[in-house]
Order: structure tokens, then sequence, then C-alpha cells
């Protein structure tokens, strides 16, 4: 386990951030069991699909600012898999970027948040990432949607964590070391549709 | 789709009805032929394979295949496995990494001999990973048959990709009460097609096993025919036969000892 303190430098892996994340999911708000090492990271953002006893959920980090594009193709990526969930996606979780801190989410009139939000049967769980000056890292809960229309988050006082990280090292394609290694884009979706198809099953009864 | 057309094929008796009423094949191997089979056991999920490790050898030798347990570098024993302490050929990297060596190689030539060795050691170290899996004929995974079960699979074989033999045969058991098959075999035909595709691994499904912590039970619905072809590309490498003569030298030993 690795804990940020005061002074350490900011870094590029962000599985640990994802580490974190899960822990205060299951730690702090869902009390439930979260599937390990389904992330990846590409040019601009890192996201994970995971999966609780309770169903699917998909978190997304932004590494920049929410530009139309980075939307875009969040949304596309929703519409994507959401006929996979007739049911609607359990939840869905949103994570900022550091820089984003004093910028609305949002395009237009409408946040991120809001989109989301709309969509039938999803929750949405917003986290704000926040870096303090002196270098510490830490998840604020800023606020929780639900399904239902929510309340005004303003109203509720945001409890604050500070995160242990840490986690498997996830090792590339190397000779020198042979050992686990991490998976790419191609592989994460490879394998969520397989426990999409596992789940479907489950749901359905035995094929058989 | 039939229901039939989807059975998988894991061993002969499912390619072909003609080896159906056929029992495991005894007789590929020639007197004067070596024969040796090394084979690794991946359990990611678990604490330990030798459970598992244990379980299949005990089957090999059921079939008719000579089988021996090498511990390298051995860690404690429990109380279970000190009871089949001399079913277990213990050696340490030092010995094993010697039977590497060039001038031992040439110094021996080729040997009959027929046998598998299972190999147990701590796969968490990537140097013991990178020493033993060149040698390797087969690679099994015995994992849970769940989501979790084949990514942490996947993960290792994609990371060991640059060390083991080309033609390592990698097989998977589905290890656990899932009571499934349905599921299973879904399963094991997308995970069989993703490796085929992303890692261009062709892998061999052995069956199911309920528990292989209870020995007794393990292995109702495993299918090892499989070991017990001889296969064209199978390693003949010179390490293998003096790994196999320095145990056949020590099992010598520890009899006579005992005796």
């Amino acid at each position: 386990m690795k804990i940020f303190k005061p002074g350490d430098e900011p870094q590029d892996d962000w599985s640990d951030l994802h580490d974190g994340l899960r822990q205060l999911i299951r730690d702090h708000y869902l009390g439930l069991p979260v599937m390990r090492g389904m992330s990846f990271e590409d040019d601009y953002e890192n996201r994970f699909w995971g999966e609780t006893s309770e169903g699917f959920y998909c978190s997304r980090i932004l590494k920049s600012p929410p530009i139309y594009e980075v939307w875009e193709s969040l949304r596309r990526e929703f519409e994507k898999f959401s006929h996979l969930f007739p049911e609607g996606l359990d939840f869905f979780v949103f994570v900022p970027a550091l820089d984003l801190r004093s910028r609305p989410i949002s395009v237009g009139d409408e946040t991120l948040c809001d989109f989301f939000s709309r969509l039938k049967s999803v929750r949405v769980i917003s986290f704000q990432r926040v870096r303090t000056l002196d270098g510490e890292i830490a998840l604020s809960f800023e606020e929780v949607l639900k399904t239902e229309k929510r309340e005004d988050p303003i109203e509720n006082p945001l409890p604050s964590f500070v995160v242990e990280t840490g986690g498997v090292s996830d090792s590339r394609f190397d000779v020198s070391s042979p050992g686990p290694a991490a998976l790419n884009k191609q592989e994460i979706e490879d394998f969520f549709e397989i426990a999409l198809e596992l789940k479907r099953m489950q749901v359905r009864g035995p094929l058989f | 789709m039939a229901p039939e057309e989807r059975r998988l094929k894991r061993g002969l008796g499912d390619v072909s009805r003609l080896f159906k009423e056929k029992p495991i094949p005894q007789n590929e191997w020639a007197v004067g032929e070596f024969f040796l089979k090394c084979v690794a056991v991946h359990r990611p999920l678990s604490s330990s394979a030798r459970p598992f490790i244990l379980a299949l050898r005990r089957m090999l030798i059921e079939g008719g295949m000579p089988a021996e347990l090498v511990r390298i570098g051995g860690n404690p024993l429990t109380a279970h496995q000190q009871e089949t302490r001399g079913d277990i050929q213990d050696l340490t990297w030092e010995e094993f990494e010697s039977l590497n060596r060039p001038s031992l190689r040439k110094s021996r030539g080729l040997n009959e001999g027929k046998q598998v060795l299972i190999f147990d050691f701590d796969e968490g170290e990537p140097e013991h990973l990178k020493r033993v899996l060149p040698l390797m004929d087969r690679w099994i995974f015995a994992v849970p048959p769940t989501v979790d079960g084949i990514i942490e699979s996947y993960r290792m074989m994609k990371g060991t990709r640059g060390v083991v033999s080309s033609s390592l045969q990698y097989c998977l058991v589905f290890e656990g009460p899932s009571g499934d098959q349905g599921l299973e075999e879904v399963l094991f035909e997308k995970f069989s097609a993703v490796l085929s595709q992303r890692l261009g691994i062709h892998l061999v499904w052995l069956g199911s096993a309920a528990n292989s912590e209870d020995a007794c039970r393990f292995g109702d619905r495993l299918d090892l025919s499989h070991f017990f072809l001889r296969d064209t590309s199978e390693i003949d490498a010179f390490d293998k036969q003096s790994l196999f003569e320095h145990l056949r030298l020590l099992k010598g030993v520890q009899e006579s000892f005992l005796s």
C-alpha cells in the first residue's frame, strides 16, 4: 500500500488512483466488493470498468479539460454500451481531473453529471479529485446523484477521504522481468464483453 | 446451434467417435525413445498450487504415466505434504541452474525415458519464471470459472510470452464449485477466442475440477489424454535430459538410502 504524503511527486501511473477509488467506493459508499484490474489509459483519459456484487459500473478520470470532443467520446461510448444494460447501468463513477477543480464540467447549459443522471436507472457518483499545494492527494466526495431527482448537493456536507493507494504493479511485456502484464484497451473491452455475456447468462439461466 | 454442436473438443473422444471407447493411450512411447514432458501449474487466485499438483500427479500415475513432482527452491512443507515427502524431488536453484550448463549438456547423449515432471516453484519471482518456463512443454492454468480468473491467466500469459518455448502448450482447468457446465463452456470459448486473436495462443481445456483441495474429488471431469501423446513439436532440449538423468540418479540414491 502506498500513501501519498505531502511532498510526493505527482505520478503518471493512475492505477494508484483507481485503487484508491475502488477502496473509497468499497469502504465508504457502496460497501460492496469491487472487481479488480480492468483499467487502461490513453492520451487524455483513464477509465475503469468494474463489477460489484450488484452490477457493473464505469469510472472515468479525465486528464484534460472537458473539451467537447472528450464529452462526446464519453457519450458515444456510453451509448455504445447502453444496449447491453436493458435495465440500465447500475451506476457511473465520474472523476474530474486535477485541473478541473475550478471549472464547471459542462458544455452549454448541461453538465456531464446532469446528462448521465437523466438516463434511466443510472446512478451517477461524481468525485472531485483534489491536489493541495503541498502535494497531498485526496478525493472529495462531491455529490451523489441517483436515479430519482437529486437533492441540491450544496446542502449536503462533503465528506473527505485521504486515499491510500497501491496494488499490483502492471509490468508491461518485458523479457527481463516476466510476470503478469497490463491489459490494453482492446483487451479490456474483450473481457468486458465476456463479463456481460456471463452476466446475461446468469440472469437468463443456463443456455443448455 | 444445436446443443451437440456446441460441445468443446477437449480430447480425442470429442474429436472423433473412433476414440470414444478408447482408453487413455499408453502405447505412444516406444522403447528407446525419450519422452519427457515438463509441466508447470499456475493458480493465480490461490495461495498454493501444491494440492492441484499432487492430485494431477496421482491421476497421471493412475493412467499409467510415471509422474514426478519436482520442487525447486523448496518452501516449508505442511504436515500433509511431509507425509507425501517421498513423492517430491527437491532441487535447489543452484542444482537446477547447474543442469543447464553447456558443459553438462555436452557430456550427455540421448537417453531413453518416459516421464512427466511437474514443477513446483515460486512463480512470484520473475527470475524463477525466466529459468523454468523455457523448459516447459505444458503450462496448466487452474482458475475459478470467473472473468477474474481468466483475466489473471491472460495477464500472466501475456507477460511471459518472451520467455516461454514456442512449442509450449497452454492448458486450462476450471477449478471451483461452478457446476454450470454451460457457463464454463461459454467462458472457455470466449477466452480461447481472445487468446487466439490477441496473443496467438491456442488453449486446451482439460475440464473442470470441483475442488482440488480434496484430492479424492479432484479430476472427475478432467481429460488428461493430452498428456499421453507424443508431440512432434515437443522440446528436445538437452536441458531436459540432464534434468531427467539427475532426478533418476537422485531417486536411486534416496531408494538405496531408505532400503
